[in-house]
C-alpha cells in the first residue's frame, strides 16, 4: 500500500510535468493546426536557462525562472513566425512538421553549444526533508510540481473559457475562416496562442529540473515525445485531456519502472504510443482530428 | 509526365561516368565514400517513394534501413548464411517491416502517421542498443564482405555491384512511377477520398508503397553493412532521420532526380564537415530551413517550376482522336428489365438527427433515375451509405443481384458503383488528363512486378488507355483543357472533369450528386446529351440534382425524398402533378 501510494505521488508529479507539455501542444495545435516537434526542447531550453541563471549566476530564484519564461515565450513567438511565413506558402502538412523540427534540432545544439552537453546538476527549488504522506515520502519539489502544474491548468483553462481573447482561441480552434468574418485577428490569436505555450514551457521547465534531477541539452525529444503520448492519451485540445492524459502516463511510467527490465521502459512506451495510435487514433478522449487535420488546411 | 530525353541522356552519361571512377586510380576512400553515397540515394529513393509520391509522411525511414542492415548482420554473422543470401533478407526483413509499419497506420492519418513513423524509429533504436542477440550496443563489428562462390568482391568489385543494384532500382521505380500503381500514389496523396471512389483502395496502397519502400530501403541497409563491415544503433538514430528529410527537402520530393541531387548535396556537406560533428546538425537544420524559405519545391522542384522546365520535363504530346470514339457496345435490350439497384428500409442516424428514415429505392439497369427533394432530405446520406462512405444503421441495399453487407468505397468501385462527389473532389495538383486516367486505374495492370518491369506489352496497353481517356474528355468537351492543371478550370468544367473520370471506370451504376451545379447552359445540354447517350450503352444513372427542368427532361423514373422518407416515386410527368411533392417541395400551389 505504501508503494503503491509512492509510486502514485512520484507518477503524479512525472505527470505534471507531461501534463504541462501536453497542454502547450494543444494550445498551439488547436489555433494552427500544427504539432509543434519543438515543445520538448523549449521545455528542455527552460530548464537549461534557469539552472544556469540561478545556480551558476548567482540570480534569486524567482527572477531566473521569470527571465527564463520570458525568453522562452519570445523563441516560441520567434517559432511562430516562421512556421506562419511556412503554412501561408505551402499546403503540404510536411513543411511546418519539417520547420518545428528542424527547429527543435536547431535548439537543442544551439543549447548544446551555449550550456555545454553535459548534464548540469538542478537543485532542489524548495530544499527540506522529505514529505511524509501516509507511509510515502516525496520531496517538496514534487508536490510544488503537482501543485503549480494543477494552478497552472486551472488558469488556462478558466483564460480559455471566460476571456475575450480565450474565446478567440476557441473560435479559431473551431475554423480559421469563420472568425476572421467575425473580426478576430486570427493573426494575433495564433501568435498568443504559440507565445502562451512558450511561457507554458518555461515555467514547465523549472518544475522539470527537480523532478529528472538534470537539466541537459539532449532531453528535448523524449519530453517532447512524452508529452505527445499524453496529448495522445488525453485527445487533441482539451485542458482536461492533457492533465488526465499526462498524469496517468506518468503513474503508468513509474509502476512500469519498477517492472520491467532496465532498458525495456523506453521501448515499452514507444510501443505503448504505437498500440494506442492504432486502436485509438484520435486519442481517448478526443475528437477526430486527424481527419480535419488532414483535410482543409487553409490557415493563411 | 514524362522525362525528356536531356534528362535520360544525363543519367546514362552519369551513371557511365560514375562507373568508370574506378579505373581512374583514385584512393580507396574516394571509392568508399562514393559507394556509400550510391547506398542512401537507394535509401532516398525509398523515402521518396512514400513521401514524395504517397505523400506519407515517414518521418523515421531509416527503421527500415537499420531493419535490413541488422537483418543481413544477424544472418551472415551469427547463423554463417551466405552474404548474397543476407541480402536479400534484408530486402525481406525491409519488406516485412514497411507491411508492419502500414498496418499500424491503418487509421492514422496525416501527422498522426508521422508521429508512429517517429515512435517506430525510436523502438527500433531502442531494440537493437539494448538486445543482446543483436549485440546491444555494441553493435555487429565484423560483418564480411560480399563474395559469390569463392570470388570476393574488392573495394572496387562492390562499388560496381552497389551502382548496378541502384541502376536497377531506379529503372524499377521509373516504371512504377508511370504505372498504375504509381499513379494510385498519387492519387491517395491527393486526394483519398477520391481514389477510393474509384476503386483505389487507401490502405492496400498505403500497404503497397510501404512494402515497395521498406524494400528499398532493407535492401540499402545491407548494402551498406556489407560494404563497411559494421551495423551500429546509430544507423536508426534520430540525427540520421534528419540528413534524410534534408537531403529529401533540399533535393526536391515526388520528383525521380530530386533524391539524387538530394544526397550528392549532403554527401558533399558531410565530407566538408566531417572534423566538425558538434556543428553538424546545425548546419544540416539551417539547411533545411534556408531551402525551405529559398526553394520551396528543392532543387530540382525548383528548377521544375522554373522557366527551365522545358529542358527536362516534357509534356506528352497528345493526339486528340475525335474521329474515332471507343463507344462500349451498345448492349442488347433484354426481354425483362432487372434491377440494378434495390434499397429497402435503408436509416441512417446521426447524434440525434435522423437523416434517412428507412428509405426504399428500386431502379431499373439501363435507366436514369432521378433523386430529388428539398436540401436536408437526406440524397447526399444515401449516396454515402450506398458508396460506403457511410455505414447506415439499418437496411438492406442489393446491387446487380447481390446483396451488399458491408460497403467500404473502394469496393464499391469495384463492384461497378462509381460515383461523383458533391462538391468537387480533384486531384488538384494534377493535369486534367491525369486526373481521367485515375479513373481508369480499376482497367490498369496493377501487378506489382509487371509495373516495375519494362514490358511492352504493358507500355502499349497503357498508350491506349492514355487515349481512351482523351476520348472520354472529349466526349464532355474538355479535350483542348487535357494539359492544364484542374485547379486552374472553372467551377463547371471540373464538375464535368469528374463525370468525365467516373465515366472512364465504367461502371454499371454511376452515381452523379448535383452534377449541373455551376455548368453553363451549353454545357448542361451536352451533358443531358452525354447522360442520354450512356444510358443508351446500357450503363444505369443515379442522377442527384436541383435543377428540376435538367432532372425532368432526362430521367426515366424519379424518387422523391423528404426529411429522410420516401414520399413519391414514379414517372417524372406524374411526380410533378403530386401533390404530395409540389407541397413538400414547391412549396403550395397557388390556385389560379
Amino acid at each position: 500500500m505504501d508503494v503503491a501510494i509512492q509510486q502514485l505521488l512520484v507518477g503524479l508529479s512525472l505527470g505534471s510535468i507531461y501534463a504541462l507539455i501536453a497542454l502547450g501542444y494543444s494550445l498551439v495545435f488547436s489555433t494552427m493546426r500544427v504539432v509543434n516537434f519543438a515543445q520538448g526542447h523549449l521545455v528542455m531550453l527552460s530548464s537549461l536557462i534557469v539552472v544556469t541563471l540561478w545556480v551558476d549566476r548567482g540570480w534569486p530564484v524567482g527572477l531566473a525562472v521569470l527571465a527564463s519564461t520570458v525568453i522562452v515565450a519570445a523563441v516560441a513567438l520567434l517559432l511562430e513566425r516562421a512556421v506562419s511565413l511556412q503554412k501561408s506558402a505551402a499546403a503540404s502538412p510536411l513543411v511546418w512538421i519539417i520547420t518545428t523540427l528542424g527547429a527543435a534540432i536547431v535548439i537543442e545544439n544551439v543549447a548544446a553549444i551555449i550550456f555545454g552537453k553535459d548534464p548540469k546538476p538542478f537543485p532542489a527549488l524548495v530544499p527540506g526533508p522529505l514529505v511524509r504522506i501516509g507511509g510515502a515520502a516525496v520531496t517538496r519539489d514534487s508536490l510544488l510540481a503537482i501543485v503549480v502544474a494543477l494552478a497552472l491548468m486551472g488558469i488556462i483553462d478558466q483564460f480559455l473559457k471566460r476571456s475575450i481573447w480565450g474565446k478567440a482561441v476557441q473560435a479559431t480552434a473551431y475554423s480559421p475562416w469563420v472568425p476572421r468574418l467575425m473580426g478576430i485577428p486570427v493573426g494575433r490569436v495564433v501568435a498568443i496562442s504559440f507565445a502562451l505555450s512558450g511561457a507554458i514551457a518555461g515555467v514547465t521547465g523549472a518544475l522539470m529540473g527537480p523532478v529528472f534531477r538534470d537539466a541537459s541539452s539532449n532531453l528535448g525529444l523524449q519530453l517532447g515525445l512524452l508529452g505527445f503520448i499524453a496529448v495522445v492519451i488525453g485527445g487533441m485540445g482539451s485542458t482536461v485531456g492533457a492533465l488526465v492524459g499526462g498524469m496517468s502516463l506518468g503513474v503508468l511510467q513509474t509502476v512500469l519502472r519498477g517492472q520491467l527490465p532496465p532498458g525495456a521502459g523506453t521501448a515499452a512506451i514507444f510501443l505503448a504510443l504505437i498500440v494506442l495510435l492504432v486502436l485509438r487514433p484520435s486519442g481517448i478522449f478526443g475528437r477526430d482530428w486527424g481527419r480535419q487535420a488532414s483535410g482543409n488546411e487553409g490557415l493563411a | 509526365m514524362r522525362t525528356t530525353r536531356l534528362t535520360q541522356l544525363m543519367f546514362v552519361l552519369g551513371i557511365g561516368a560514375v562507373a568508370l571512377i574506378p579505373l581512374s586510380g583514385v584512393n580507396q576512400f574516394w571509392i568508399f565514400f562514393i559507394t556509400v553515397s550510391i547506398v542512401q540515394a537507394i535509401l532516398l529513393a525509398s523515402l521518396n517513394v512514400t513521401l514524395g509520391y504517397a505523400g506519407l509522411i515517414s518521418l523515421g525511414h531509416n527503421a527500415l534501413y537499420a531493419i535490413g542492415g541488422y537483418a543481413t548482420a544477424y544472418f551472415t554473422v551469427s547463423i554463417g548464411l551466405p552474404v548474397g543470401f543476407g541480402i536479400l533478407l534484408g530486402l525481406a526483413f525491409g519488406v516485412l517491416a514497411g507491411i508492419a509499419l502500414a498496418l499500424t497506420t491503418l487509421r492514422a492519418r496525416a501527422v498522426y502517421f508521422g508521429i508512429i513513423t517517429l515512435a517506430f524509429l525510436f523502438l527500433t533504436f531502442e531494440t537493437v542498443s539494448k538486445w543482446e542477440v543483436l549485440g546491444s550496443f555494441r553493435g555487429f563489428p565484423n560483418i564480411p564482405g560480399l563474395s559469390v562462390g569463392g570470388y570476393v568482391f574488392g573495394r572496387n568489385e562492390y562499388y560496381w555491384f552497389a551502382l548496378g543494384v541502384f541502376v536497377l532500382a531506379m529503372g524499377a521505380l521509373q516504371q512504377l512511377s508511370s504505372s498504375a500503381i504509381g499513379r494510385s500514389f498519387v492519387a491517395i496523396r491527393e486526394n483519398e477520398a477520391a481514389a477510393a471512389s474509384l476503386g483505389i483502395s487507401p490502405f492496400g496502397t498505403k500497404t503497397l508503397n510501404l512494402a515497395v519502400s521498406g524494400g528499398l530501403a532493407g535492401l540499402a541497409g545491407a548494402l551498406f553493412a556489407h560494404l563497411s563491415g559494421g551495423i551500429f544503433p546509430e544507423a536508426a538514430s534520430f540525427t540520421n532521420a534528419l540528413r534524410l528529410f534534408v537531403a529529401i527537402v533540399i533535393g526536391g520530393t515526388g520528383t525521380f532526380a530530386g533524391p539524387l541531387v538530394g544526397i550528392a548535396i549532403i554527401s558533399t556537406v558531410d565530407r566538408f564537415t566531417v572534423n566538425w560533428t558538434t556543428a553538424q546538425p546545425i548546419i544540416f537544420s539551417g539547411m533545411l530551413l534556408g531551402s525551405l524559405v529559398l526553394m520551396r519545391f528543392g532543387v530540382v522542384g525548383t528548377i521544375l517550376t522554373s522557366r527551365l522546365r522545358g529542358l527536362f520535363l516534357r509534356l506528352p504530346e497528345l493526339e486528340i482522336p475525335v474521329e474515332n470514339f471507343k463507344r462500349t457496345k451498345r448492349r442488347q435490350p433484354r426481354a425483362k428489365r432487372v434491377n440494378v439497384l434495390e434499397v429497402m428500409g435503408l436509416a441512417k442516424r446521426f447524434d440525434g438527427v435522423q437523416a434517412l428514415a428507412g428509405v426504399d429505392l428500386s431502379m431499373e439497369e439501363g435507366t436514369i433515375h432521378g433523386l430529388i427533394g428539398p436540401n436536408g432530405s437526406g440524397k447526399t446520406t444515401l449516396v454515402n451509405c450506398l458508396t460506403g462512405f457511410l455505414h447506415r444503421d439499418r437496411g438492406r441495399v442489393v446491387f446487380q443481384g447481390r446483396e451488399v453487407k458491408r460497403a467500404r468505397p473502394h469496393a464499391m468501385a469495384r463492384a461497378g458503383m462509381v460515383r461523383i462527389f458533391q462538391h468537387p473532389e480533384t486531384f488538384g495538383r494534377l493535369l486534367v488528363i491525369q486526373n481521367v486516367m485515375m479513373g481508369l486505374h480499376l482497367r490498369s495492370d496493377r501487378n506489382l512486378f509487371r509495373c516495375m518491369l519494362p514490358i511492352p506489352s504493358r507500355r502499349r496497353s497503357e498508350q491506349e488507355l492514355l487515349g481512351d481517356a482523351l476520348s472520354v474528355l472529349s466526349r464532355v468537351g474538355l479535350a483542348d483543357r487535357a494539359l492544364l492543371p484542374v485547379g486552374s478550370l472553372p467551377y463547371g468544367e471540373q464538375r464535368l472533369l469528374e463525370v468525365a473520370r467516373a465515366m472512364a471506370a465504367r461502371p454499371q451504376l454511376l452515381i452523379l450528386d448535383e452534377p449541373a451545379t455551376g455548368l453553363t447552359s451549353i454545357e448542361l445540354v451536352r451533358l443531358a446529351d452525354l447522360l442520354r447517350e450512356l444510358r443508351s450503352s446500357g450503363m444505369s444513372i443515379l442522377l442527384i440534382e436541383h435543377n428540376m427542368e435538367f432532372v425532368m427532361g432526362l430521367v426515366d423514373r424519379v424518387t422523391v425524398l423528404e426529411r429522410g422518407e420516401c414520399i413519391a416515386a414514379g414517372e417524372p410527368d406524374l411526380i410533378q402533378r403530386d401533390p404530395a411533392v409540389v407541397e413538400a417541395y414547391l412549396g403550395e400551389r397557388i390556385p389560379a
